[in-house]
């Protein structure tokens, strides 16, 4: 599979980096650096400036000026040398601290909605936001969470990352995106049988479980691993969203449980579908609120045109 | 290796049949050793989940993970072959 983040966004050395300067900078002065080493980024990284850029006009759906969509392109690497900081010093986040980290959380009652329901819960996010922190604030909820993931290339990133959520009695599962078998989701589905919480992101091509699905106005091959686990196994799947406000606080989102119960085989597929649509929905609502926040430095659209030219021609 | 008899061989047939709804189907149209997935039988992840979920519920068979699962649910004998192999072992 293509490397999809620029490696110099993405390696252990960069976060290390961050997280010598998050320890060493304090909260009230980490704006500013996340503004100029984010802008920093910007001016050096054309292609993936080119990449975001591409993005933001998708997001956009041809509605917003060039000036616009040139400022929601740098603040989006400015937010996300923001998100390095935070994620760095993450470990720190406490449950009597959360008030300097978390705005507000809304949505509580679906989840316990989910949780009743007794087949396990899938939350689903797009790389919008602060992902990771969203885990954090179901832990301290005494939820049973595992981190549905693909594996690190990187040791000393897989193993940092590891570290940071088994801290918190987060469990890592990992997914191989070259296996296609239909086994591999056995290990997630052992987890929701025992009606604890799964965790994933949903809004990149990671398997080769995918639909043609209408994503921001285009065609695109979505991935539905979410749906397939949630049919077989009867879990809710919750949207989630933990977004950045202006305060640099995050606010924490868990929106209405969607189901994917499909009581007639010659149905699965039409259910997949209004499931993926329901939620796609979710994700376009929230990524266009915080265009600046969704993380993703390669050209989205290309790359989904590529794999659903790929997906036609067979 | 004790190999399964016709008997086993049958119930997993109509396992298959029930749990996936395939009302179309008799078990005499279900070779014992085509593949489950793919080109042969053609099933999905749904189906396997679902086959693992009837393994255990109506033989007390757990597939403990994925890599015991892709070499069990190959075909019907396989399914069969592990069935008898834990029953025995029991």
């Amino acid at each position: 599979m293509k490397e999809r983040y620029p490696q110099a966004l993405n390696r252990f050395i960069y976060l290390f980096l961050f997280q010598f300067c998050s320890t060493l900078i304090p909260k009230s002065i980490q704006k500013f650096f996340s503004v100029v080493v984010g802008g920093l980024f910007y001016l050096l990284m054309r292609k993936t400036r080119a990449n975001v850029r591409k993005n933001v006009e998708g997001i956009g759906r041809g509605r917003w000026s060039n000036g616009k969509i040139d400022v929601i392109t740098r603040r989006t690497f400015q937010n996300y040398g923001q998100y390095l900081l935070d994620y760095m010093v993450m470990h720190r986040l406490r449950p009597s601290n959360k008030e300097k980290w978390v705005e507000e959380e809304v949505g509580g009652h679906y989840m316990i909605e989910a949780l009743r329901r007794g087949k396990g819960v899938i939350c689903i996010t797009p790389h919008l936001g602060n992902w990771e922190i969203g885990g954090l604030l179901f832990s301290f909820r005494g939820g049973k969470l595992s981190v549905l993931t693909l594996d690190e290339r990187d040791r000393n990133t897989k193993s940092f990352r590891e570290e940071m959520r088994k801290s918190r009695k987060i469990k890592n599962l990992y997914i191989d995106p070259k296996d296609d078998s239909p086994m591999a989701i056995l290990d997630v589905v052992k987890v929701l049988r025992q009606n604890e919480i799964v965790a994933m992101l949903g809004d990149r091509i990671e398997s080769q479980k995918t639909m043609i699905l209408e994503f921001f106005g285009r065609e695109t091959l979505f991935p539905i691993g979410v749906g397939v686990i949630a049919m077989a196994t009867g879990a809710a799947v919750l949207p989630v969203f933990v977004v950045m406000e202006r305060s640099r606080k995050y606010r924490g989102i868990i929106e209405a449980p969607i189901y994917f119960d499909c009581p007639r085989r010659e149905d699965r597929e039409a259910t997949l579908r209004k499931g993926m649509e329901t939620l796609i929905n979710k994700f376009e609502a929230y990524i266009e609120k915080y265009p600046d926040q969704w993380y993703n430095f390669y050209s989205y659209w290309y790359e989904a045109k590529q794999s659903l030219r790929g997906a036609k021609d067979g | 290796m004790v190999e399964p008899n016709n008997d086993l061989i049958e119930k997993i047939k109509q396992l298959i049949i029930q749990r996936l709804k395939l009302v179309d189907m008799t078990p005499e149209m279900i070779e014992s050793e085509a593949p489950l997935f793919g080109e042969g039988l053609g099933l999905d992840s749904i189906d396997a989940l679902e086959l693992v979920l009837g393994l255990e519920k109506e033989f007390g068979v757990i597939i403990p993970d994925a890599e015991v699962g892709r070499k069990v649910f190959q075909s019907v004998k396989t399914m069969a072959q592990y069935v008898l192999d834990q029953q025995a072992r029991v």
